[in-house]
């Protein structure tokens, strides 16, 4: 992988096929391409083709790190790839910053970890239990699923499974939880999840530090952004900014996105 | 159209997808065509040639009058009519060109429910899309009667009621217009005879040819009574200066110096005869003259030039003495009775200028009087000959409508027969293309204008004043 940004390495698996592949192998050969800034030999690499858009978006977020934001939700109105290729780029981009400090933390929160782009790469990860102590119950064990040391997943379902626990507690949760990384990418589930389970999410969503809306261009509509927009600044979350999608990409099929056909055609 | 492909692409195939059912589903129609002129303004049709020859300019008909016959309620429904009671009504195909299934013709109106009247009235409503008459592109007078339906034993059948139709309804329209003509002319006729029995035409006509014979008579006689004056005058005329000259001639006579004038020239002229004689003597002998016969000539000579000067220089006298005399015995005789004459030819004179006078005076009396029934007879005399006139139309026109012929002659054999579905390819095809264009451009201006989709970087700033745009989502490749 290279510093520079220009050709971001994000992921490299190993055949499942490969009798020699093993993780600790992996991680030392990754370890020692990232230090060494020599192209990668390995068969399958993922290359940011957009590179030039990829460092203006992430130097503002760096800018926004730097001003003391932590926690940055990416939302959309059902473009779950495109909110995962966004935050994969960002974490990739944060995860090569030499201005920042060595072991930067940075965790990815999704409620879609084995679907989409997160998918092969969760795969690739380890997969192991993060500890969480609170003052008022037993202590809680949360499953991480670790990307060679660059970065953490977790799934965003089993943290709200602690909702049930008392109000208090599960915000302190939160809190020890969001403790353990140094930036936080939520991949934020779509809106009428949220509608619909508004109490059990209500903690995470307090969480957010600023909120950026994927707009896919040519289907999101200015009333579908402003209602997000609306939604979370109920909460007092200000909308950072807009990233806009390329045209075509799929968009998930949920109710509420869905229209019907005349619809689509006339309005 | 880029933005919007999926309206852009399915409109025209939508549109075209219904022109291809529409073409498609259409029936085959058959058309008979046959040709036909109008002969109303030619010389040689047989009512206008007539018409010409009694002096009548008969009405021509027009050529869009000739075509839209074909729209006549009249006409379509003379022609409904004869289809209804044609024997071979039940085997006629009269089912409209958008029939989806073929209806036997008495099937056709079930809402009339068995009435003649109304089922000819809509048959004549349809008929309208069956009959056409169109011009022929070159010649004016020249038409054709196109009849479509959907076999062609109905449109053969149709053709030969529709053209008796069209002749029955020519002729019918001429008979109208002559006797409309007729007993408009007959009720002017009645209305002017009247007007001229109420001023009493024929009392006014006959004083003036009575005052006309008699201002003729009176003409007459003046001119003779003129001519007697003139010859009367001239005569009189003459009298008095034969009397005039008698008297001169009476009063002058002959004078006393006439008389010795006359008396001294007589002497000289017998003294130069002697003496002529006697010189002409002398010189016979001048042979035996002696000494003193030449003195005594040349003293004789002397003598003679002498006298002869001394005639000279008297005043002429034409006639004698004695002859003025007796002339003037003559004419003192005949004055008595030229001046008789002359008084009597006077009174004549005088007889004929009074009666002159008094005939002019009558001839004045009847001119003005001829003048004035001259005048009025002119101001009725318009009438008048409108009346004849009118007399006259009426024999044209009775005779006239006695001998109608119709002025639209058909031909002999239908011009065409063709087969063809109402609306055509490329008519279906421009109207398709027209219409999906149209539909095309109004339904993407109204997605344009009610669309709230975000499509690029400027849109998204314009909806979202003050909000960031980050930027695009990074997009990855493998290799």
């Amino acid at each position: 992988m290279t510093s520079t940004g220009n050709a971001q390495l994000i992921n490299q698996f190993l055949a499942e096929n490969s009798p020699a592949t093993t993780e600790e192998p992996t991680v030392l050969r990754l370890e020692k391409i990232r230090k060494s800034k020599k192209p990668a030999p390995f068969t399958y690499f993922y290359k940011v083709k957009n590179h030039h858009e990829l460092f203006r978006v992430g130097q503002s977020y760096l800018n926004d790190y730097n001003n003391g934001v932590r926690s940055f939700a990416i939302s959309s109105l059902g473009y779950q790839a495109s909110q995962q290729r966004t935050i994969l780029g960002l974490a990739s981009f944060f995860d090569h910053q030499d201005s920042l400090k060595e072991n930067l933390k940075i965790g990815i929160i999704s409620d879609n970890l084995f679907l989409g782009p997160f998918k092969t790469i969760v795969q690739s990860s380890s997969a192991k239990g993060m500890m969480l102590n609170t003052s008022t119950a037993s202590k809680v064990q949360i499953l991480v699923h670790s990307f060679y040391g660059h970065f953490d997943f977790v799934d965003l379902n089993e943290l709200i499974g602690f909702a049930n626990m008392p109000d208090s507690t599960f915000d302190e949760l939160i809190k020890e939880f969001l403790g353990q990384f140094d930036l936080v990418f939520w991949d934020v589930p779509e809106l009428h999840k949220i509608q619909t389970e508004r109490s059990s999410y209500y903690p995470m969503i307090m969480c957010f530090d600023s909120l950026t809306i994927i707009v896919a261009q040519g289907q999101t509509r200015r009333e579908e952004v402003d209602r997000i927009r609306t939604f979370f600044g109920g909460y007092g979350i200000n909308l950072k900014g807009l990233i806009l999608d390329e045209p075509g990409n799929p968009r998930a099929n949920n109710p509420e996105t869905k229209r019907p056909w005349w619809k689509r055609w006339f309005n | 159209m880029k933005r919007y492909r999926y309206i852009s692409l399915g409109v025209p195939l939508l549109s075209g997808a219904i022109s291809c059912y529409l073409y498609f589903s259409q029936n085959i129609i058959a058309t008979v065509s046959l040709g036909f002129k109008s002969v109303s303004n030619e010389t040689n049709s047989p009512t206008n040639a007539f018409s010409k020859m009694l002096g009548e300019n008969n009405d021509t008909v027009s050529p869009q009058e000739i075509i839209e016959i074909a729209s006549s309620q009249d006409f379509l429904h003379a022609v409904a009519s004869a289809i209804m009671t044609n024997e071979n009504f039940d085997k006629l195909n009269l089912n409209p060109f958008s029939a989806k299934k073929i209806e036997p013709s008495y099937k056709l109106f079930p809402e009339c429910e068995g009435d003649t009247d109304c089922q000819t009235l809509e048959l004549s409503k349809k008929l309208k899309d069956f009959i056409d008459i169109r011009q022929h592109s070159l010649v004016k007078t020249k038409f054709f009667l196109d009849v479509k339906t959907l076999d062609l034993y109905t449109s053969r059948a149709l053709l030969k009621i529709v053209t008796q139709a069209m002749v029955n309804s020519r002729i019918e329209s001429m008979r109208r217009g002559l006797s409309e003509q007729r007993s408009m002319t007959h009720e002017l006729i009645e209305k002017k005879t009247k007007e001229l029995n109420n001023i009493n035409f024929a009392k006014i006509t006959n004083e003036f040819k009575l005052l006309a014979a008699n201002y003729e008579s009176v003409e007459r006689r003046l001119i003779d009574l003129n001519a007697a004056y003139q010859s009367k005058q001239f005569e009189v005329g003459r009298m008095e200066i034969v009397l005039r000259q008698t008297d001169n001639a009476i009063n002058r006579g002959a004078s006393d110096n006439d008389r010795e004038i006359f008396s001294q020239q007589e002497t000289l002229r017998n003294q130069i005869s002697q003496m002529t004689r006697d010189i002409h003597s002398f010189e016979m002998q001048k042979g035996s003259w002696g000494t003193s016969d030449g003195v005594i000539l040349a003293q004789l000579k002397r003598e003679w030039r002498q006298k002869k000067n001394e005639l000279a220089r008297l005043p002429s006298q034409k006639h004698s003495v004695t002859i003025v005399d007796k002339f003037i015995e003559q004419k003192d005789r005949d004055s008595n009775f030229t001046n008789f004459e002359y008084m009597v030819a006077k009174q004549e004179l005088v007889n004929l200028k009074t009666k002159t006078e008094f005939l002019s005076e009558e001839k004045k009396q009847l001119v003005t009087k001829k003048n004035e029934l001259e005048q009025k007879l002119e101001q009725l005399k318009p009438g008048f000959e409108y009346l004849k006139l009118l007399e006259g139309k009426q024999v044209q026109i009775e005779l006239l409508e006695s001998t109608i012929v119709p002025d639209i002659v058909f031909d002999q054999r239908a011009a065409s027969e063709t087969f063809f579905k109402r609306a055509e390819k490329e008519k279906i095809g421009i109207f398709s293309i027209l219409i999906s264009l149209f539909v095309m451009f109004c339904v993407l201006v109204y997605r344009y204008l009610f669309d709230s989709r975000i499509f690029n970087e400027v849109e998204a700033k314009r909806s979202f004043d003050g909000v960031e745009i980050i930027g695009v989502v990074p997009d990855f490749e493998q290799f």
